[in-house]
């Protein structure tokens, strides 16, 4: 079974229809890249991945449960997917390690000694573990995404979610943040990318998703979209983002 | 000038320094403590009832806020005082408790009203506070699996309440200085306490100007811890 099945998504802000009908299969430990022109609906669609907005159409199953169904208990669905976003959003009154430690401990009732060790180790893995005890202002904004990245993993989510994750970054750090990214993907993670950097989609994305007017355009592997794509949009757009 | 001539400041300072160290500073000192907490608490609640879905919540405490601010605090004091009690007591009358006497002792109604002025201006600071909080914040909450009213607590209150604090310290060296309308619903303040030295010494230049002066000596100290309090908190965090 896969891990989400999305049929028919819809969504609309007003009379603003920004998710049309999107359908998407992701399986456990795919890694996905989603492009689009500004503006095509992929932060809403990632925001309705984990409810972040509430879809105004359509079905959403995780591991086949319809995560859209009145009863559906969102908290508890939320500890199952990360998210980290553009601009970071660390709480700026916790230091880097309470950050990282906060939900795990005061949600999820982990206990807080045994956390910590967990947290210094996943700090550890994005290589910020001298940093454990400062705040996040005082960080540079590729240091923040990778805190950012290891506080969701705190959670231990089946999937993570990253919407634009290194656009908000000075270009000489964006590596780093995407290093973290492709060592999440190679060990299996299950991950939704909106990002432009295409090096990144064609070393690890198993699919790229060209959306479109609140569509899917196009799906497929990175070789075929970025040799084969279909149509000429997809052609158009990623002719512009491979030149810059 | 004859009031020239009769100026005496050594006596007022001898005899009217000590009464107010006796009489007044103690009350000033309460209602300003007290009057301070209590106006936050007030503030508080009042900026999370703005912030409820619920419509009339939000309608009550605007209409609130509007009587609040549209009369001046010494009426309010004056209402406090005098009218509050009768309406107290035709309430008990109403519920069947015969000849129910309420006495509300002069501080009280001064803590009550200066809480309840206080509390709400500051409820509108925390209140824009809290909005001006970046929206992600909340979201980061919500995605690490807490629920709206964890992300508020937790995450958007404590940042929200730390912005406030430069503005909570303005307010409280302009508490201070209100403390003096309590004299008019008859609280032994400092004000009062002169104003009876005065009738019986008739050493009105003196007294009133060493009034002003001790006034002087709480407020000037106060506003530089304000500000310290200003750099301190707008500073980010370290
Ligand atoms: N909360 C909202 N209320 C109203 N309109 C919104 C809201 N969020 C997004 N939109 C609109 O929906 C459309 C799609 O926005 P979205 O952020 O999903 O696009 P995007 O593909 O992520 O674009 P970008 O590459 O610029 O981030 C835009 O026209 C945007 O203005
Ligand atoms: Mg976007």
């Amino acid at each position: 079974m896969a891990l989400l099945e999305i049929k028919g998504l819809k969504k609309n802000f007003g009379d603003l229809k920004v998710l049309q009908n999107v359908n998407m299969t992701i399986e456990e430990g795919e890694v996905l890249v989603l492009i689009g022109p500004s503006g095509s609906g992929k932060s809403t669609f990632l925001r309705c991945l984990n409810l972040l907005e509430q879809p105004s159409g359509g079905e959403i199953l995780f591991k086949g449960e319809n995560i859209l169904a009145d009863k559906f208990n969102v908290i508890n669905y939320r500890k199952h997917v990360g998210m980290c976003f553009q601009r970071f959003n660390l709480f700026p009154f916790m230091t880097v390690l309470n950050n990282v430690m906060y939900s795990p401990v005061h949600i999820l009732k982990r206990k807080e000694s045994e956390m910590k060790d967990k947290a210094m180790t996943l700090l550890s893995k994005v290589g910020l573990a001298d940093k454990a005890n400062v705040y996040p202002d005082t960080l540079s904004g590729g240091q923040q995404q990778r805190v950012a990245i290891a506080r969701a993993l705190a959670m231990e989510p089946e999937m993570m979610l990253f919407d634009e994750p290194t656009s908000a970054l000075d270009p000489e750090l964006v590596g780093d943040v995407l290093n973290v990214m492709k060592d999440l993907a190679h060990e299996g993670m299950t991950m939704a990318v909106v990002t432009h950097e295409m090096g990144f989609a064609r070393e690890v994305a198993d699919r790229v998703i060209f959306m479109e007017g609140g569509i899917v355009l196009e799906d497929k592997p990175p070789e075929e979209m970025f040799t084969n794509p279909e149509h000429d949009r997809t052609r158009e757009f990623l002719k512009r983002i491979l030149n810059n | 000038m004859r009031v020239l001539q009769n100026l005496n400041f050594g006596k007022a300072v001898t005899e009217l320094i000590p009464k107010l160290f006796e009489q007044a500073i103690g009350i000033v000192v309460l209602t300003t403590v007290v009057g301070f907490i209590l106006a936050i608490v007030i503030g508080f609640l009042l900026a999370l009832g703005r912030l409820s879905k619920h419509g009339w919540l939000r309608n009550i405490i605007i209409v609130f806020q509007e009587i609040i601010r549209g009369t001046p605090l010494l009426v309010q004091l004056v209402y406090i005082y005098y009218v509050v009690p009768l309406l107290i007591e035709v309430l008990a009358y109403l519920i069947g408790i015969d000849n129910y006497k309420c006495n509300m002792p002069a501080v009280t109604a001064g803590i009550i009203g200066i809480g309840i002025n206080y509390g709400t201006y500051i409820s509108e600071v925390i209140r824009s506070a809290i909005l001006a909080i970046d929206s992600g914040q909340t979201e980061a909450a919500l995605a690490l699996a807490m629920s709206p009213r964890q992300a508020l607590f937790r995450i958007v209150v404590p940042q929200a309440f730390r912005n406030s604090i430069p503005v909570f310290g303005n307010y409280l060296v302009m508490l201070v200085k209100d403390t003096s309308l309590m004299a008019y619903i008859t609280a032994p303040e400092l004000l009062l306490v002169t104003k009876a030295y005065t009738s019986q010494t008739f050493l009105t230049i003196e007294s009133y100007t060493i009034l002003a002066v001790v006034y002087l000596i709480i407020c000037i100290p106060l506003s530089w811890l304000v500000k310290l309090l200003e750099k301190k908190f707008n500073k980010k965090y370290r």
